[in-house]
């Protein structure tokens, strides 16, 4: 039992929502470590940046880069805040697609060691005003800051909507919440 | 095995005794709220009021066209400017200030932040970086907080605890051979010791061994010092952090290791798994008082510190 926690939202940023003028980007396989460019709305590239994840328009699906990978060969102009991971799909910790409305997010995630979350384990969530619940699935991982990650036990809600920025929490949230493995 | 109908049954009958408890169980968990304050919530289309005002200005945040925007007015001379901060910025949290800079703290999403740094005596927004848990001084020159990692991407990232520092120009603040408008390597970093601040470098650690915040900053008042804790992996044991910055900006960090295992003492405890946070803090001459949270039973313990334990 979790007791009342908050519920975030997180999800995947499309460019086909996004409205700016386009900039170049840097896109690398993994782990090859092969390089190209490619032309992306300069909105999608900073909201991909601080969501993690994003669906180009015509350059597949990406994900932010961490710095850590393919710095050998990195090419002029490339930085962690115009370069992303090509992908072939998304996935959660668990290395399965997240589904909207029923994937959550938690800290530690479900495949760190001594977690006391598990990947598939049952999360139920009730509000005061006994208007919402849901049944969902733990499948990926949060971070861990206790201010505003999921280090303070709240949970991190994956929705499949399509814009082009972060979504607010789930309302109703905060919510009673139980895991159950 | 559970049928699918007996699954749905137990489900709904759970479901109602919760919501019969709810009143003395919501009631039973406001502890948590007590310690921290209001729970902290991303509601940017229900953006609260925020403003700011001393002697010299008065700040009040406006909405134009979905764009946060800082109408500044100085009132000796009745001048008014206005700043547009920056695009990702979809809520707004408190503003601070520290000479002729504000400090405007946001959020971008439910889990990552933006600072925004305004020279108010121009009117223009002079730096801007994102990360986790921004916290500003009570002078409101220094910031502390974790650098950036990007959420929900595979990479195993740890927490390294940084400093900005608001008396400095954007330049200063990012390491050598990093753009002035970087907005991820920003500020110094004060802990873990030895850590520099490289792209990628909290990224890809060892699992076991990654570096993870235990609590916000606690700032001493009027002082330029702050605690906080910070946990190797699973260990068996924390790291409280206390962090003296000097009037010519130079940082001193002090450890002190508490043992999980006086804090989990119940048998039902198991020391890796055992979640602490420290809640609150009180200081006093000679140490403080931490409030220690055991996350998953919501259990509290109160143990006093000394500074002359710190190392």
């Amino acid at each position: 039992m979790l007791g009342t926690v908050r519920h975030s939202q997180y999800n995947y940023i499309y460019e086909k929502y996004c409205t700016a003028g386009q900039q170049t980007a840097y896109l690398y396989t993994l782990p090859a470590c092969q390089w190209s460019t490619a032309q992306l709305k300069s909105d999608f590239v900073s909201q991909t940046e601080e969501n993690g994840s994003g669906v180009t328009l015509n350059s597949g699906d990406v994900q932010a880069d961490s710095g850590k990978n393919c710095n050998s060969n990195r090419p002029q102009g490339s930085n962690t805040s115009n370069s992303f991971v090509s992908v072939s799909s998304l996935l959660g910790q668990c290395g399965k697609p997240l589904v909207g409305g029923d994937s959550v997010a938690t800290n530690p995630g479900p495949n760190v060691p001594g977690s006391p979350y598990n990947c598939g384990d049952n999360m139920e969530l009730v509000n005061g005003n006994n208007q919402n619940s849901y049944l969902k699935h733990v499948l990926d991982q949060c971070s861990s800051d206790p201010k505003k990650g999921c280090g303070d036990g709240h949970v991190d809600d994956f929705s499949s909507t399509q814009q082009c920025s972060g979504l607010g929490d789930l309302p109703g949230s905060p919510y009673w919440s139980v895991d159950d493995q | 095995m559970i049928s699918d109908k007996k699954w749905n049954l137990l489900r709904l009958a759970r479901i109602c005794m919760v919501n019969l408890l709810w009143p003395f169980l919501a009631v039973a968990q406001q502890p948590g709220e007590e310690l921290t304050g209001p729970m902290v919530t991303f509601r940017p289309e229900h953006q609260k009021p925020v403003s700011y005002g001393n002697g010299t200005v008065e700040v009040t945040l406006v909405t134009v066209d979905g764009r946060r925007v800082l109408r500044i007015a100085e009132r000796e001379t009745r001048s008014e400017r206005t700043v547009l901060l920056p695009k990702d910025m979809a809520q707004v949290d408190t503003i601070g200030a520290y000479g002729n800079k504000l400090v405007v703290f946001g959020m971008v999403n439910g889990t990552v932040w933006e600072v925004a740094v305004v020279d108010w005596t121009v009117g223009k927004l002079v730096d801007g970086f994102i990360c986790y848990g921004p916290s500003l001084s009570s002078s409101g020159r220094y910031i502390a907080f974790i650098k950036f990692s990007p959420p929900h991407v595979p990479g195993n990232f740890e927490d390294h605890y940084m400093l900005y520092d608001t008396g400095r120009d954007p330049g200063a603040n990012r390491p050598p051979g990093v753009a002035s408008d970087d907005r991820r390597e920003v500020g110094r970093s004060v802990f873990p010791r030895g850590v520099g601040n490289q792209p990628g470098d909290n990224a890809g650690v060892p699992p076991g061994t990654e570096h993870v915040a235990r609590s916000d900053f606690f700032w001493v008042p009027s002082s330029e010092q702050f605690l906080f804790a910070d946990r190797i992996g699973s260990s068996g044991s924390l790291n409280l952090v206390f962090v003296d910055i000097s009037s010519s900006g130079n940082v001193t960090v002090k450890t002190l290791e508490q043992p999980i295992r006086e804090l989990c003492r119940e048998p039902q405890n198991d020391i890796p798994r055992c979640n602490l946070l420290m809640r609150k803090v009180n200081f006093n001459e000679a140490g403080f008082s931490a409030v220690w949270e055991v996350v998953e039973t919501r259990q509290l313990r109160t143990v006093q510190y000394s500074f002359s334990q710190f190392h």
